[in-house]
């Protein structure tokens, strides 16, 4: 059975001039152990995903769909059982490690804390797990980072704290939101390599969300990329990257500029990305989509699943073999 | 002084004032004979000259009390007409760099020259307007470098009145030319930039940037905070205004994708120092310097895996 599963999650928030769609229709599946990418542009409801499963919405937002984590509903819990469920099953970890640590404590105190909170630990057993956990994150000065405040340590070392808090109690899915943007890149590099050897140590599953398509290949089992409040594909890392099924994944790999090759112009996705509330009818991405014809702006348009890839393409087929190749000038990159 | 990468005490310093692989105007496109409309022209074709430049914080107080060497003996040209990309993570002194370049820092020691005139450390106020009409910053976060009460059009008209008196209908008539050029439209001159998208208030500031007619644009992680589908098309809007102004860009970034689309000539800096050098190709392609390497291995890319170093984290505790 699946750690998670969204079933058709639909997100709208009010607004002056009515009510605004965030989600139109999110349904995907995490297996247990398993790691999956959410990948997509700013305003593509990746991170408000998220949201629906810790049911952190905004206030007043309106959800519509189902959450079963581990089969069950998150969304018919009450205060109480939501409060265990957080605590026991799910762990978040987002972009900024300050906002998790209060300022006024110890780096001890927050961990030691949280131990003695979630697993009933006596103050000096948690204390000695507390240093375990320091010292598998990486950090090698345990003492010092235990008696540092979070403003005499840097990102990278705050996050790796936060890391270590979300993982001590081995919860069944490892909710990450952008966990490395704010960091230098040589301290993303070490930050990633930490949070997926403790997730795959305590296989835990894992939803990342990021705008990187290479950093979520690199630490994802599948990937889903989010468009307008929507999944418009999900594949393996590899089948992503060699064969896109989706325009937009095909253009989004390649406007992203190459650390090898310079492209005498970086092909270019036109127009910007759109939000989900101003979305008509047919498919999300006919506007700017070089291959849309007529036919796509009308009706909804399904996400079909074939094996363990999805598409929601109006003309999947006829375009397999033309997305496969890249539209930059320098195919072989 | 914790050096988190293996092995380069020493070497870092040797390279970096020595500059071993300096090749200034090597694979530049069109280094020489382009001189600028104002006519004052660059010494050997660099419009920047930068020696020996240092800039010292002090933070904290009583026995808290620390220096930092944001910038420790600096040197760089840039060729008329290329692309100097800066390329370095947080604490490397990239953007203090950009800082005291465009006038928004004095330096403690060394020597700017601009466009053939040296820069004062303390210059007046017809001095400063001066250079500001030489050379224009292009910020990461539009959010902060536009005035949300301001429209985009009125921004603008406030750089063409400030540098070259332009004003009423003839202000006008430049807003919308210089709106066209970013690849907006004349009506954009009527929006406030919470009416605009990411994209396009990055592109108010390049056009307002623009106006002033500089000769440098100083792009600060200019296209960083853009989503990708916008980046390349930022990315792609600059290279074309830099072919057809034939201006010069020094480029800051951390982003070595970035590097190798926009410039001819890159430079790796690290807590302050130039640690290495040299045509944007010769550098990506084959990195000599222990810490430009781990840079590049560091990105993201097909097949890329992120790495455990042992025992990193000393030199990132703040003491």
């Amino acid at each position: 059975m699946s750690v998670l599963e969204l079933d058709d999650v639909r997100l709208a928030v009010p607004h002056p001039s009515g009510d605004r769609t965030l989600l139109r229709g999110v349904s995907l599946s995490v297996a247990p152990g398993e790691a999956l990418g959410l990948v997509g542009e700013s305003g593509s409801g990746k991170s408000m995903t998220l949201r629906t499963v810790l049911r952190t919405e905004p206030r007043g937002a309106h959800v519509a769909g189902r959450v079963l984590l581990d089969g069950r509903d998150v969304r018919g819990l009450g205060p109480a059982e939501l409060r265990r469920v957080r605590a026991e099953s799910l762990a978040m970890i987002s972009q900024d490690p300050r906002a998790a640590l209060n300022p006024l404590l110890r780096v001890s105190r927050f961990l030691v804390e949280g131990l003695c909170d979630a697993r009933g630990d006596d103050e000096r057993t948690a204390t000695r797990r507390a240093r375990d956990l320091l010292a598998q994150v990486g950090i090698a000065d345990v003492d010092r980072c235990m008696n540092s405040y979070p403003h005499q340590l840097s990102g990278g070392m705050l996050q790796r704290v936060v890391i270590a808090a979300a993982v001590a109690g081995s919860p069944r899915l490892l909710l990450a939101d952008e966990p490395t943007t704010a960091l230098d890149v040589t301290t993303q590099s070490e930050v990633m390599a930490i949070l997926d050897e403790q997730r795959r140590e305590r296989g835990m599953s894992m939803i990342f969300v990021t705008h990187d398509l290479e950093l979520a290949s690199a630490v994802c089992d599948r990937i889903a990329v989010m468009y307008a409040g929507e999944i418009v594909e999900i594949s393996t890392p590899e089948r992503l990257h060699a064969a896109p099924r989706h325009p937009y994944t095909r253009l989004l790999l390649d406007s992203r500029p190459s650390l090898t090759a310079r492209a005498p112009v970086l092909p270019v996705i036109p127009g910007r990305p759109v939000a989900a509330y101003e979305v008509g009818g047919g498919c999300a991405f006919a506007g700017r989509c070089p291959w849309s014809e007529p036919g796509c702006t009308d009706g909804e348009i399904p996400l079909v699943r074939d094996g363990d890839r999805a598409v929601r393409c109006a003309r999947e087929e006829e375009l397999a073999g033309e997305l496969a190749h890249a539209t930059g000038t320098e195919a072989t990159a | 002084m914790n050096d988190d990468v293996k092995g380069t005490d020493g070497g870092v310093i040797g390279r970096a004032g020595g500059g071993s692989r300096r090749t200034a105007g090597a694979g530049g496109s069109g280094g020489s004979g382009a001189k600028g409309p104002g006519g004052a022209g660059g010494s050997g074709g660099n419009v920047i000259e930068i020696s020996g430049l240092c800039k010292r914080f002090v933070t904290g107080r009583g026995s808290g009390r620390r220096t930092v060497d944001a910038l420790d003996d600096v040197s760089l040209t840039v060729a008329d007409g290329s692309c100097l990309a800066v390329v370095g993570e947080s604490g490397s002194g990239k953007s203090t760099l950009a800082r005291i370049l465009v006038g928004l820092e004095a330096a403690d020691a060394g020597e700017v020259v601009l466009a053939g005139r040296p820069v004062a450390r303390r210059p007046r106020r017809a001095e400063r307007r001066a250079r500001a009409r030489d050379i224009q910053m292009v910020f990461q976060d539009p959010n902060g470098s536009l005035n949300r009460r301001r429209t985009a059009g009125s921004a603008i008209s406030e750089v063409l009145a400030a540098h070259h008196r332009v004003t009423g209908a003839e202000a006008r008539r430049r807003v919308e030319e210089l709106l066209e050029q970013v690849g907006l439209r004349p009506a954009h001159a009527r929006s406030l930039p919470g009416e605009l998208s990411g994209g396009q208030r990055q592109r108010v500031a390049i056009a307002r940037a623009l106006a002033a007619e500089p000769r440098v644009l100083v792009l600060d992680e200019a296209v960083a905070a853009l989503d990708v589908s916008v980046q390349a098309q930022v990315l792609n809007l600059l290279s074309e205004i830099r072919r057809d102004r034939r201006l010069t860009y020094l480029f800051i970034t951390h982003d070595l994708s970035v590097v190798r689309q926009v410039s001819e000539e890159v430079v790796v800096m690290r807590q302050g120092r130039i640690v290495e050098r040299g045509s944007t190709t010769q550098v990506l392609d084959d990195p000599q310097h222990p810490y430009t390497r781990l840079l590049r291995d560091s990105a993201p890319r097909p097949g890329w895996r992120p790495v455990r170093a042992i025992g990193r984290d000393a030199a990132e505790v703040e003491a």
